[in-house]
């Protein structure tokens, strides 16, 4: 039996799912030799990125493509674009999560897992983890605070809203929020909620606070003005330019997925 | 006009600078700019939402605010993915419990020997002493034969300690070992009462032709009274070991 013969009869044969078992690594390991991945080999490695990213996506750490290639897809790095690929799809379709790539430099890609679906009615029927239910409080009141500012908070600022808030107190954690200025430096920045950037020059150094690549994604601006408005009492209507950014945003995603 | 502008070198680096400097400032002010019908302050927005909070959390708590009511407001906001757990947990878990009980079922080992070994120890220290024990029988048994003409003596004589009775028990013990081996002979005397006489050493050693007779025994403390009463026993012929002295009891 020649190789192209071999190759022609895989193709066809493993269109439909197989019980042959070992017909098949015989044949798919043979077919990886020759540098093509046979349909059931595609799919287990598809399968295997769809749990790493699952599994990883606990922490929300970003997830790179680097330790997908090392970790999963080993020797067949080279389909990793076609893997990832076929991951996504699986993941927007079957698991209704957005996969969304983001590149720091150019060439060292991260990824992140968003959920696809709006959470406007049945939010409420969600139960958190405890610690992510404060973390979540948190996040919102800095990133109204912030998007209230245009989209930048210094940092000095944001520490006087917090504190008169009751939530920062020097050397003392809180009750509810935990150690809430290492939540915001280091884990909400590491889970790309936050940024938290240094002012370029100036001496001596001074940070400021804006919106992370993460909360661009799953954040959704027109909720936060809606809570915004409640605790004042108005209509988000009355915020002209944050309604129009609202709306502006919306109308981009929109597009984007067109 | 280019070679004015390369002759003051320093001049147009401080302009460059300046208007780096004064665009930075620009862009500041702009971004401070506010067209909103509202304003939107920093101080508002906070105490907004203190006293927010303050209306809704329950008269006890009034010290500390209950941010917690936030929770499904801020819930709203995200489009977060649920943390993927599974349901029966990690595989290895299995193994590490089989590594420990490995583990304790070794050390339960190790322990067991270790225990065992100074039992083994003393047992042979006790078969020592029963040995010498009965030895020592034989040789008094031997003696008050021979005391007594060569007439069989009689069996509750020789076991019966007046001062202990768990020493009586001992001596029946260690009797019933001559017994046994055929070194020793038991019969009934003319009054039906049990006596013992040492075999001869000749006889011993054909004692496959010897008859073996054995006698069951029971013995209690109110027996060992009759009998010492009836025997009329004040001494003890077989000598206590030096061990038996905490068993002493008083009459």
């Amino acid at each position: 039996m020649n190789m192209f013969g071999m190759h022609m009869r895989s193709k066809t044969f493993f269109w439909r799912a197989s019980t042959i078992e070992e017909g098949n690594e015989i044949m798919a390991s043979k077919s990886a030799q020759e540098g093509h991945l046979s349909s059931q080999e595609e799919e287990n490695l598809i399968n295997d990125t769809v749990r790493y990213i699952l599994s990883h996506d606990n922490t929300k750490y970003a997830i790179k493509r680097q330790d997908i290639v090392k970790d999963v897809l080993k020797t067949y790095g080279g389909s990793s674009k076609y893997i990832i690929d076929g991951a996504t799809r699986v993941l927007k379709e079957i698991f209704g999560m957005k996969l969304v790539a983001v590149e720091q430099n150019s060439n060292v890609k991260h990824y992140m897992l968003i959920n696809n679906e709006k959470f406007s009615t049945d939010a409420r029927y969600m139960k958190w983890p405890k610690e992510v239910e404060s973390q979540q409080v948190l996040l919102m009141l800095t990133l109204s605070l912030i998007f209230m500012k245009g989209g930048v908070e210094s940092e000095e600022d944001m520490l006087s809203f917090l504190s008169n808030l009751g939530i920062m107190s020097k050397n003392r954690s809180h009750e509810y929020f935990g150690d809430v200025w290492k939540l915001l430096t280091g884990e909400f920045v590491r889970q790309m909620y936050l940024e938290h950037v240094r002012i370029p020059e100036l001496d001596p150094p001074k940070f400021e606070f804006r919106w992370g690549r993460r909360a661009e994604e799953e954040v959704s601006r027109r909720s936060l003005l809606e809570f915004v408005s409640l605790v004042y009492g108005t209509d988000p209507k009355n915020w002209t330019t944050q309604y129009q950014e609202v709306l502006q945003t919306e109308k981009n995603k929109r597009e984007k997925e067109m | 006009m280019i070679n004015i502008s390369v002759q003051n070198p320093e001049d147009a680096l401080i302009d460059a600078k300046v208007v780096n400097a004064s665009s930075t400032v620009l862009k500041r002010s702009a971004q401070a700019l506010d067209t909103n019908l509202l304003s939107f302050t920093r101080e508002e927005y906070y105490k907004n939402t203190l006293s927010d909070l303050q209306e809704e959390s329950s008269v006890v708590r009034q010290g500390k605010l209950n941010f917690q009511k936030l929770a499904s407001k801020a819930a709203e906001c995200f489009s977060r993915t649920p943390p993927a757990s599974y349901v029966l947990g990690a595989f290895q878990v299995g193994e590490v419990a089989c590594a420990k009980k490995k583990e304790q079922k070794q050390r339960a080992k190790q322990e067991i020997e270790r225990k065992s070994q100074p039992e083994n120890v003393t047992c042979n220290k006790e078969e020592d002493d029963i040995e010498d024990s009965v030895h020592y029988i034989m040789n008094v048994l031997t003696a008050a034969y021979r005391q007594n003409k060569n007439k069989p003596i009689c069996f509750f004589k020789l076991v019966i300690n007046p001062d202990s009775f768990g020493a009586t028990v001992e001596n029946i013990f260690h009797v019933s070992f001559l017994v046994r081996d055929g070194y020793v002979n038991l019969s009934w005397d003319e009054n039906r009462f049990p006596v013992i006489a040492p075999v001869p050493r000749n006889a011993i050693e054909t004692k496959y032709e010897q008859q073996k007779r054995q006698m069951i025994l029971g013995i209690d403390m109110k027996k060992w009274e009759e009998l010492k009463k009836a025997f009329e026993i004040r001494e003890a012929m077989i000598k206590p070991r030096s061990i038996d002295a905490t068993q002493e009891s008083s009459n």
